[in-house]
């Protein structure tokens, strides 16, 4: 079954480059959304399904630690798996996103290959997780 | 610092740099992508990119054809972003990174003017030359 992908991220190109992995990548993707920050990131989730999250630390207006703290908050959100992609390698800022949900984490610089077997280690986890429940 | 900057091309453009032999000559680069990072100290990073490197970056990055000049400075803001962020967690202590910067043309050459660049870099025959300041 498609998944609906949404990526985060307030460069353009690492946008455009991640869209371009995921569609190389040969996964079973239906939609793939954009945000340039949290804030907009959590207008998508208000407005569309998504399956996925690919998203940012470092962005203006919200981060991604602080858009993980949200997402967690409502109810109907916090079942969204999300990916942290970026260049924070601190180790509490890392334990922070775990806390706060992120089911996996790829530092940039990465191969399309690390991309891609990270995001079919999350989604493989949480559909398996989905047909157990 | 090169290898850092080497990592970030092979990994994410497919560039295999080398150490520039010949003349040195920053004032053909055409961009400066600068971060800065805060922390025991304060450093300040900066790469000036030929204006061919910096296309080549860009085409190598983004799907065939949707290339702009907007898109080609958005690219090297990451490039910067990235290189600073590998930095810091080589250093010893706690670093935060500042929103990286991308200068061009006499913004960029005024921004190093009169500087010896710490590393010069032959990447596939297009120039790079970094920067680095401490306070």
């Amino acid at each position: 079954m498609a998944f609906n992908v949404l990526i985060v991220d307030d460069s353009q190109a690492m946008r455009k480059m991640i869209r371009k992995v995921i569609e190389l990548s040969g996964f079973d993707v239906g939609e793939m959304y954009e945000a340039s920050n949290g804030r907009e990131a959590l207008d998508v989730l208000t407005d569309h399904w998504v399956d996925l999250v690919l998203c940012d630390v470092h962005m203006p207006e919200m981060d991604g630690i602080e858009f993980l703290r949200r997402v967690k908050a409502e109810e109907i959100l916090k079942g969204v798996p999300v990916i942290m992609v970026t260049t924070e390698g601190r180790e509490d800022v890392l334990e922070e996103a775990r806390r706060l949900g992120a089911k996996g984490y790829v530092k940039k610089p990465f191969s399309p290959e690390r991309l891609k077997e990270t995001m079919t280690k999350v989604i493989g986890e949480e559909y398996a997780r989905g047909a157990q429940g | 610092m090169k290898a850092v900057v080497s990592e970030v091309l092979e990994e994410m453009f497919y560039l295999v740099p080398d150490e520039l032999e010949g003349e040195s000559n920053p004032g053909e680069g055409q961009y400066l992508a600068e971060i800065t990072l805060n922390g025991p100290r304060r450093l300040t990073v900066q790469l000036l990119f030929s204006q061919g490197l910096a296309e080549e970056m860009a085409s190598n990055f983004l799907p065939d054809g949707d290339i702009d000049p907007s898109l080609v400075r958005d690219v090297l803001r990451e490039t910067a972003n990235m290189v600073g962020g590998n930095l810091a967690s080589l250093l010893d202590g706690d670093w935060d990174l500042s929103l990286p910067e991308v200068y061009e043309g006499v913004e960029a050459q005024g921004a190093v003017l009169g500087r010896e660049p710490m590393g010069e870099l032959d990447v596939e025959g297009e120039p790079l030359y970094l920067y680095v300041e401490v306070e």
